[in-house]
């Protein structure tokens, strides 16, 4: 286990690496991936387990909103499944690395996306392999909070829950900012923690760029067998001039030099590209 | 053709340790066998098809051969984004089933006609689209599609549709030859096959003799038969249960708009407008005329011109 100083380090310089992408590759989507950074840190450096083996099937995490998927390379580059290289080449014509992840490009991607409100439905549906072949892993699902306006979301959920599929586990990096609302407006004020809870879903909630509190969670969702996972993580950008924004402006912007600039001071990080 | 499709099931199941069946709470009493005798490879996912839809890429993800099923307005209609994105774009070796494709539902409404389902899933580049008119054209096609390994959707009719006697075995992307003559050549697609036949047996009795092609592969489309089929006659009627747009007639029309054919090109089929009334599909077929006496009626005009 990676300790919280270090994961804070890895993390300050996943988002270092995704705002360089960003820059490089002239493609906005920016505050869908710093938001999440925090936990696909952990999970990529604590609690997944990609190395299958005969008894074991290798952990699954499917990236459903596919437009933060900057983040995603970042965290397959470190861990050494794809060139650091290549992150320079993101979103660039012709590239591995598309601005909406491709599997066809990039065949060790679970899946491709770029559409909201399926990767649930496709995790369920590798669950359901793993339970005949009584090999399960962890299947995680990382879900924006706008995704859950598609209805498709809820047909999973219910299906999930249904088949007692209680290897996944579903994640929505509620950043309460979407293409051009709030996600608290657009939803009615409700909280979707209830929502997965009434679906019959373990549910938790918790602050999603504190180490502490997302250790916490997934050492919780480890002791629980019996149902679904979901987990409502509250989350900021992790860099000042994007989380003060009071709309949606980072959901497309590209950083300017300056930002580039005052953003690496912030972080105290260099990127990996 | 459902109680083929039905059948076919099980004995694949009893075969393929992979085969998965998805029914989107559709198909009481259809499927008690295969619920019976493979309780592991059935699965209602209850209403809601994009869930089955999506559901069944991650199963082939996983490698196994996913068949969902609901009525073809909804299956094709509701899903298409996630059969389009999920199981399309990814290539996934899934089967889409619409139950009563075209107007079997005509008698229930606007909501139950998928007089496009064929158009829908043939714009998608890659997806296999079979149309089978008898029970021996659901079984030969659903064992051969288990060979391959791109996605296909196919429309399953209703129950009690006849065998037909044809020239050649069933073979997926393949026009399958049911009468050969000499004038007038028939291309259907699905049930309308029985109605083809019909009319040609009433046909002989006056010593025409049209030839038959039945289309039970929308795609991949069989342009070496339509080639010969525009070349030997000098007329080329399609008879669909389908929009004009999106089936076999525009499928034809494609490829004769290539080409320089001295041949006339016809259709029976329903027109493309929404289908008020609820009419029986009898009636309908009767009405549009496109069954045996309306293909009847319309070939001894032709030859009377």
């Amino acid at each position: 286990m990676i300790e919280n100083k270090e994961l804070e380090k890895i993390a300050a310089t996943w988002r270092a690496t995704c705002l360089r992408m960003s820059i490089l590759g002239k493609h906005g989507h920016l505050s869908s991936s710093l938001c999440y950074i925090d936990i696909l840190v952990y999970l990529y450096k604590n609690w997944l387990n990609f190395e299958g083996t005969d008894d074991r099937v290798a952990d699954k995490f499917l990236l459903s909103k596919g437009h933060g998927c900057t983040a995603l390379y970042v965290a397959l580059a470190d861990g050494g499944f794809i060139d650091k290289a290549a992150l320079s080449t993101y979103a660039k014509p012709h590239s591995a690395l598309q601005c909406h992840p491709c599997k066809h490009a990039l065949n060790l991607l679970e899946n491709s996306s770029g559409s909201l409100g399926q990767a649930l439905g496709i995790a369920s549906g590798i669950a359901i392999a793993q339970k005949k072949e009584q090999k399960n892993s962890k299947i995680v699902v990382l879900m924006g909070d706008g995704e859950t306006n598609e209805g498709s979301v809820w047909e999973s959920a219910m299906f999930i829950k249904a088949q007692q599929l209680n290897n996944v586990v579903a994640i929505v990096d509620y950043n309460n900012v979407q293409a051009v609302g709030k996600t608290d407006e657009i939803s009615g004020q409700t909280d979707l923690a209830e929502k997965f809870a009434s679906f019959g879903w373990h549910v938790k909630t918790i602050d999603g760029n504190s180490f502490l509190e997302i250790a916490d969670a997934f050492d919780e969702f480890d002791t629980i067998t019996d149902k679904p996972k979901f987990l409502l993580a509250k989350t900021t950008a992790g860099i000042d001039f994007i989380d003060k924004a009071t709309d949606a402006l980072w959901h497309y912007r590209i950083p300017s030099n300056d930002e580039y600039e005052l953003a690496l001071k912030q972080l105290n990080a260099e990127p990996m590209v | 053709m459902r109680r083929a499709f039905s059948d076919t099931l099980v004995e694949i199941a009893d075969k393929n340790e992979k085969l998965m069946f998805l029914t989107g709470d559709l198909g009481y009493q259809v499927f008690t066998e295969l619920e019976e005798k493979h309780p592991d490879k059935y699965i209602n996912a209850g209403i809601a098809e994009a869930q089955m839809a999506t559901c069944a890429a991650g199963l082939a993800l996983s490698g196994y051969r996913p068949i969902i099923y609901s009525i073809a307005s909804f299956m094709t209609g509701r899903a298409f984004e996630q059969i389009r994105v999920s199981i399309n774009y990814q290539q996934l070796p899934v089967l889409v089933v619409g139950a009563g494709g075209g107007y079997i539902y005509a008698n229930s409404g606007v909501t139950h006609h998928a007089a496009e389902d064929m158009g829908l899933m043939s714009l998608l580049p890659g997806m296999q689209v079979l149309s089978p008119g008898s029970p021996e054209e659901v079984k030969s096609l659903l064992w051969q599609f288990f060979e391959t390994t791109k996605p296909a959707y196919m429309r399953v009719g209703r129950f009690g549709e006849p065998e037909y006697e044809a020239l050649a075995p069933v073979e997926l992307g393949k026009a399958r030859p049911v009468a050969q003559g000499s004038d007038i050549a028939l291309l259907s697609t699905g049930d309308s096959v029985i109605s083809c036949v019909e009319a040609c047996q009433l046909l002989a009795e006056n010593n025409i003799n049209p030839s038959h092609y039945q289309y039970h592969t929308i795609a991949p489309f069989d342009e070496t038969t339509l080639e010969n089929v525009l070349m030997t006659h000098q007329h080329v009627i399609v008879i669909e249960d389908h929009f004009p747009v999106g089936g076999l007639y525009s499928k034809v029309c494609e490829y004769k708009a290539k080409g320089q054919y001295l041949s006339n090109l016809h259709r029976l089929g329903p027109k493309h407008e929404l289908l008020f009334g609820a009419p029986s599909i009898k009636e309908l077929k009767a009405e549009q005329h496109y069954d045996a006496q309306g293909i009847l009626n319309f070939c001894h005009r032709l030859l009377n011109e």
